[in-house]
């Protein structure tokens, strides 16, 4: 499996991004440490590395834009309609970008927006950190799987804390060497494992699956003796509760808070279940990509 | 020097011809493979919402590839096109295809432009199939009278 780490500015962007901006970036000192490229049609576009923000030398022109916008999209819109339906699509290798454009609604029903309109790019930098949920995976072995089974973790922060990345982390040491935990990952966006495969784990990717429809089929298709799940929402959790499986799931979700988590309709109530033993707050420390865990004990969560 | 000028117009005429013949072919050849590409791309975009660069990946033609059109159609379409014996209407189409495609936010839309093109290129195909032998034998038959009518002049 490829160690993405702090890695130098990828050279799959080559040729897509306009020369001069991929020597530019390929040259500062930040790009190890890259988290996300905001980008603008004929706006100031930034570079965020270690919390940090750093404003990108030139803007773009709209032509420049566009193709950068179709190389992104690999000249094949079409293939991500329903993702960008949802204001997304994804770039091989795990990278997720996120779109903004004048919606189409037709019906009440938001289409995916008319490329010419992407008014700008949040192009999302996945990081592998190996070790990083170590502390997790000790307190799941010891807590989950011990005196809670069929209790998982939820791992809750805003948007950029390094969710994901966790969560990645969390199922590569217990799906691998020495725990191998049968798991089942639904990864929908194809952010946790976007090479679609596990060698060395004992995990089951259900790559593009819908999360609801994803956990579904590995309850009832797969066997697994863990779950984990990346940015559960409340329509999930609800269905979540609706199939029932008596195991452990761990997954991510956007929340400021454990009592904001507690008053989500799904989530809420996935709490209240106590489908999970703990909830684990998440937030950026001052190190830039290091974590600090709040644990939230079950009777903090539900009260 | 006249013996020369004769061998000359013999070895054309006959070259001629026989590239002539070689050419047609190709041609045919380049269209009929040009066409099963299409279908790819109609059934995996349709069933799978699968990206070109993958779709051309898993393509394998021989013909398209040693003509230099493979490798560069989905970039380069007019460099690409440029490399084929394609007829200029079913060129014109595979560019506007590749046009149509950029804009193409849906399978829908992508598998309706393919279409277009792939029953251009089928009827192109058919053609270009029947008349083949015909005009094998007329570009052959160019080549063997310009070599008799060499012989004639020499007698």
């Amino acid at each position: 499996m490829s160690e993405w780490g702090r890695a130098p500015f990828p050279a799959a962007f080559r040729g897509i991004f306009p020369d001069r901006l991929y020597a530019w970036l390929e040259r500062c000192p930040a790009i190890g440490a890259a988290e996300e490229l905001h980008l603008q049609r004929k706006g100031l576009s930034t570079l965020t590395a270690a919390g940090e923000t750093l404003l990108l030398p030139e803007l773009f022109e709209s032509a420049e834009f566009d193709r950068l916008l179709l190389g992104l999209l690999r000249g094949s819109p079409y293939a991500q309609e329903d993702r960008l339906r949802q204001g997304y699509f994804l770039f091989p290798g795990g990278y997720r970008v996120g779109v903004c454009g004048g919606a189409v609604t037709r019906e009440e029903r938001i289409g995916a927006p008319e490329l010419s309109s992407v008014s700008s790019l949040c192009l999302r930098i996945p990081h592998r950190h190996p070790g990083i949920a170590a502390p997790l995976v000790h307190l799941f072995l010891q807590t989950g799987r011990g005196s809670l089974p069929g209790r998982g973790m939820l791992l809750y922060g805003p948007p950029g804390v390094g969710k994901t990345t966790l969560l990645r982390d969390l199922c590569e040491q217990l799906s691998g060497e020495p725990h191998y935990f049968r798991s089942a990952v639904i990864d929908d966006r194809g952010e946790l494992f976007p090479e679609k495969e596990s060698p060395g784990l004992n995990a089951d990717i259900y790559a593009a699956w819908p999360k609801g429809d994803g956990l579904e089929a590995a309850i009832r298709t797969a066997a697994p003796r863990l779950l984990l799940c990346d940015e559960l929402s409340d329509r999930e959790a609800l269905r979540l509760l609706e199939i029932g499986s008596g195991l452990p799931l761990i997954a991510t979700a956007h929340a400021g808070s454990a009592e904001e988590l507690r008053h989500r309709p799904g989530l809420g109530r996935l709490l209240d279940a106590g489908r999970f033993f703990c909830a684990i707050g998440l937030h950026r420390g001052s190190g830039g990509l290091g974590f600090c865990y709040r644990e939230t004990a079950p009777a903090e969560v539900y009260a | 020097m006249k013996l020369l000028g004769l061998l000359f117009l013999t070895l054309a005429g006959v070259g001629g011809g026989i590239l002539a013949a070689r050419n047609a072919e190709k041609a045919t050849a380049q269209t009929e493979e040009t066409v099963r590409l299409l279908q790819l791309l109609l059934e995996r975009i349709e069933t799978y919402r699968e990206p070109l660069p993958e779709i051309f990946a898993s393509f394998s033609s021989p013909v398209l590839t040693a003509c230099g059109f493979l490798p560069a159609y989905p970039t380069a379409p007019e460099t690409a096109l440029r490399r084929t014996l394609l007829s200029r209407e079913l060129s014109e189409s595979l560019l506007e295809l590749s046009l149509s495609l950029d804009g193409c936010r849906s399978a829908d839309c992508a598998a309706a432009a393919i279409r277009r093109t792939l029953r251009q290129g089928e009827e192109e195909a058919k053609k270009l199939r029947e008349t083949l032998p015909a005009r094998r034998k007329t570009a052959l038959t160019l080549g063997v009278s310009g070599w008799l009518l060499a012989l004639l002049l020499l007698w």
